[in-house]
């Protein structure tokens, strides 16, 4: 197994007013290629802040954050962006989808942002996706015309088009319904399987928690656990 | 070919969020539109009467530029300046150092020497003729003389009284009117003619001082007089053009008279309101509705006698005749003519035909005729009244300027001007000089003034006692004036005196490159002298274009101060209400300028749209304007328009400087908010609430 994030002695504090919050306080995490892993923790447990120092979101105040090797901490603005680019999958809370294009535009967006791609490979990967995410017949909706579950499966397609390396979600399932969440952990199970793509999702729901393939527990900025264990279904 | 894709989904995604936001993007895409629409309008009029006025001006008096004295106390200002009276303008001593100067500059057509001042046109009057023919009866007790001219003399006194109550009216009535009325009447009682009988002499005195002055009628009118090079005049601004007469023969004193001076100042006042009278029905009045029309209507009646002044008898009954033919009756003539002028809607037309065909051969129309001669007064610099009888060669108009005020100038030979201005020939000096030796006075610089004046070993002061006596008054009592009728050389033209020169160049574009060449060449032959574009000779009407520009200008600052403002606010809210959307799209891997150009994007969508849209609305409305015209209501927009209606055209770069401004505008009021939101960290993104 090879390490895909090395996260070294992280410590985040963010001014809040005259007080200095301290979001993460010294936190060491290895996570290996092709790992499913949910960082589990209460609000305010520093869960989100870990994955943003893991999407090149934001950068750590003390200790190293290394995505596929490189340190997050040296990296310009516009280096941290062509990461996230070419390197990182977002998923989102609330799906953050761009309200004035279709879904089919949505998701072909991080493609056109890329380059490279012709407008007949971009349409074969966007079709592919969208029918693995099973919205084909709504491709050409607008974002305000589906609903929840459905938005967030455009926002893992919209994540896994350019195929990263490390797809990041940040409470997936917190806007959803629980069975549909469900299904959304189980589409990216899916996802995760078949293309062997890192996943690392945040969330406070224990019945999300258990179809991670690994739990990392976060406490007050701590590291409470770290579990590895098989997924046990339902 | 990315960069071409990424711009594509910038554009689509800056126009459906235009789309969904349609509302402001109304009321943004308004503000553009009408300052766009009102720029193109106005700039087109502007540019139209700019276009109009500088023809009028340039092409008949200050050419493309004016060269005259550097550093006097008032500015060149031929169409109307700040001062009253003669502006001190300086002069140009001998305008062939001028001309020897500017010599081989190039684009240079012509330079063409000019004067101007004011004028008094005299020709004797008719009350003048009576009371010197009844002066002569007196004098040779000639009795049947004597019932002849004093019978011309009362009906010339009674239409002077009938004037003058007319034009009374609405007129506060001053004590020196009063006293003018009162005399009148005095003289028109049979008390007078019996005083007369008994004292002519001495009640012809009255006459002469208490009546003769009130006669107006055509005997002192003022005129702007340019002197100039007349035959290089004709020659340089190619639209004048005779319209009666000839032009002054080269080497000859003369006076050429615009068209329209004498339309409006000289011409029988009958005549002048059946003109009138054309001009409003043409411009769609009737009697009926028009008070103007009714009144000019009343006035014609009014004025009837005018037209029976100095008729012989012969023609007073081909008059007669006409009228009677004209109206289908008999009758004195007097009463047909009233009857004849009495006009309305339904006669107008044949009678206006009629006037000019049948009846204006007879009468007088100009109390001048082109051939006669008329004596033109006019002030020296220093204020001394000289006088030079001057052959009325010819009318003359601009071609294609007909209507507008190209001719306010009448054109005198510039040998005539500098007589009138009292500038001294050399023929003259010479004479003067001897004059001197024989008075006994030497030239008296200012610098040394006093010591001529009062210094005790003076002979100039003991031995003739005179004080500084100036030129003028020398020449005034010498009669060394009077040296009209001489012909003179194209030398005499061009080697005396100018006020001013015009310059008339070969291609007018290079106006600003041919001025500095003018102006160096005029500064190393060490002459001071400035060179000016026409707009700053001109004086208030070249003024007046740049003050409508200001304003114009003024204006649109507003408006597009306003637009940025609200065009800003827009964008800041706008970013404030999409700090999701940047975050996700910049967590996604949109760099820094990609949402910069986002917004740019947007407000440059509905600047290209609301400014295309504004300038061919703009364009679309002066192109109506310009299909009748826009009728010039008073003579000030006359001048303005360069004629009865203005046709406005559309300039292409006005349209196109619209555009840009308002491009500018909105990159303005976009760039700072849109620089703002690309600060928006990706953070944002999961902040996010949908």
């Amino acid at each position: 197994m090879e390490p895909i994030i090395q996260i070294e002695n992280v410590e985040k504090e963010f001014p809040l007013g005259r007080v200095v919050v301290r979001a993460l306080r010294g936190v060491s995490l290895t996570i290996e290629k092709g790992e499913f892993t949910a960082i589990a923790g209460p609000s305010g447990s520093g869960k989100t802040t870990m994955l943003n120092l893991i999407g090149c979101i934001d950068v750590p105040t003390r200790g190293r954050v290394l995505v596929d090797g490189a340190s997050t901490a040296e990296m310009s603005d516009r280096q941290l962006t062509d990461l996230r680019l070419h390197k990182l999958g977002f998923i989102f809370q609330s799906f953050n989808l761009v309200p004035v294009l279709t879904m089919f535009q949505n998701i072909e967006l991080p493609l056109l942002l890329q380059g490279g791609l012709t407008k007949g490979e971009r349409e074969a990967r966007v079709h592919e996706l969208v029918e693995r995410v099973g919205l084909l017949s709504h491709i050409h909706h607008k974002p305000l015309e589906l609903s929840g579950g459905q938005r967030q499966r455009v926002a893992i397609a919209r994540a896994l088009v350019t195929r990263p390396r490390i797809v990041l979600a940040d409470e997936p399932t917190a806007n959803l319904d629980s069975k549909t969440g469900e299904n959304i952990i189980d589409l990216m199970r899916e996802m995760h399987r078949r293309d062997q793509t890192t996943f690392i999702f945040s969330t406070h729901d224990p019945k999300v928690m258990r179809l991670a393939e690994r739990v990392v527990r976060l406490v007050d900025g701590e590291i409470a656990e770290d579990v590895r264990e098989p997924v046990t279904q339902g | 070919m990315n960069r071409l894709n990424v711009f594509r989904v910038l554009v689509l995604i800056s126009v459906r969020n235009l789309r969904s936001h349609w509302a402001k993007t109304l009321i943004v895409g308004s503000i553009l539109f009408f300052g766009t629409a009102l720029w193109t309008i106005g700039s087109s009029l502007i540019g139209s009467i700019e276009n109009a006025m500088s023809r009028t001006i340039v092409e008949s008096v200050t050419g493309h530029l004016q060269i005259y004295q550097d550093g006097t106390r008032d500015t060149l200002a031929l169409f109307g300046g700040g001062s009253f009276g003669a502006p001190d303008i300086g002069e140009i001593p001998n305008f062939e150092d001028l001309l020897r100067a500017v010599d081989g500059v190039e684009n240079v057509k012509a330079i063409v020497p000019m004067g101007t001042t004011i004028g008094l046109l005299s020709n004797p009057s008719q009350l003048d003729a009576a009371l010197g023919d009844l002066r002569t009866a007196a004098y040779d007790a000639d009795a049947e003389r004597q019932r002849e001219a004093e019978a011309r003399t009362r009906y010339l006194m009674e239409l002077l009284l009938e004037d003058s109550e007319s034009r009374l009216h609405g007129q506060q009535l001053t004590a020196e009117l009063e006293q003018n009325l009162a005399d009148l009447r005095y003289a028109l009682s049979a008390t007078f003619w019996t005083e007369y009988a008994a004292n002519p002499l001495e009640r012809l005195e009255f006459l002469d001082t208490r009546i003769a002055p009130q006669g107006t009628d055509g005997s002192l009118v003022y005129l702007r007089l340019l002197g100039t090079d007349l035959e290089q005049y004709r020659k340089v601004f190619g639209q004048f053009e005779i319209f009666e007469g000839e032009p002054v023969p080269p080497g000859e004193r003369g006076l050429m008279m615009p068209y329209h001076f004498r339309e409006q100042f000289l011409k029988n006042r009958v005549a002048r309101d059946l003109d009138a009278m054309k001009k409003r029905v043409d411009d769609g009045f009737t009697f009926v509705e028009d008070d103007a029309l009714q009144e000019k209507a009343r006035s014609a009646v009014r004025q009837y006698k005018r037209l029976l002044v100095d008729l012989d008898p012969g023609k007073r009954d081909a008059l007669q005749s006409a009228l009677e033919s004209e109206l289908g009756r008999t009758g004195r003539v007097d009463e047909l003519l009233q009857e004849y002028l009495r006009i309305d809607d339904a006669n107008f037309s044949r009678r206006f035909a009629h006037f000019y065909s049948a009846i204006a051969p007879l009468v007088r129309l100009y109390p001048v005729e082109v051939g006669e001669s008329v004596t033109v007064r006019a002030f020296t610099r220093s204020g001394y009244m000289r006088s030079a009888n001057l052959k009325l060669y010819g009318i003359f108009h601009f071609k294609g300027m007909e209507q507008s005020f190209a001719g306010i100038y009448n054109l005198v030979d510039i040998m005539t001007f500098r007589e009138l201005y009292g500038a001294i020939t050399a023929r003259q000096r010479d004479e003067l000089s001897t004059l001197k030796e024989e008075v006994g006075i030497t030239d008296v610089g200012a610098e040394n003034a006093e010591d001529a004046l009062f210094g005790g070993d003076s002979l100039v002061v003991e031995e003739s006692g005179t004080s500084a006596v100036s030129v003028d008054q020398l020449l005034a009592a010498s009669g060394v004036e009077a040296a009209g009728g001489e012909k003179f050389t194209r030398e005499d033209v061009e080697s005396g005196l100018a006020l001013h020169a015009a310059v008339v160049l070969e291609n007018p574009e290079l106006l600003f490159e041919t001025r500095a060449a003018l102006d160096a060449a005029v500064k190393g032959a060490n002459l001071p002298l400035r060179v000016v574009p026409w707009q700053q000779a001109a004086g208030f009407a070249g003024q007046l274009t740049m003050a409508m520009r200001a304003v114009l200008l003024f204006g649109m600052v507003i408006i597009f101060l306003m637009a940025l403002v609200v065009m800003n606010n827009t964008v800041i809210i706008s970013t404030m209400e999409r700090t999701s959307e940047i975050g996700t799209l910049r967590a996604i891997g949109a760099q820094r300028p990609f949402i910069l150009l986002m917004f740019l994007l947007e407000t440059m969508a509905i600047a290209v749209l609301a400014g295309v849209a504004g300038a061919l609305a703009g364009a679309a409305l002066v192109g109506a304007m310009a299909v009748n015209g826009i009728p010039a209501f008073t003579d000030q927009l006359v001048f303005l328009f360069g004629g009865p209606r203005l046709f406005p055209v559309v300039s292409a770069a006005d349209m196109v400087t619209g555009l840009i401004i308002i491009l500018i505008v909105s990159m303005v009021a976009t760039y700072f908010p849109a620089r703002g939101a690309t600060r928006v960290q990706p953070v944002e993104a999961m902040r996010g609430a949908d």
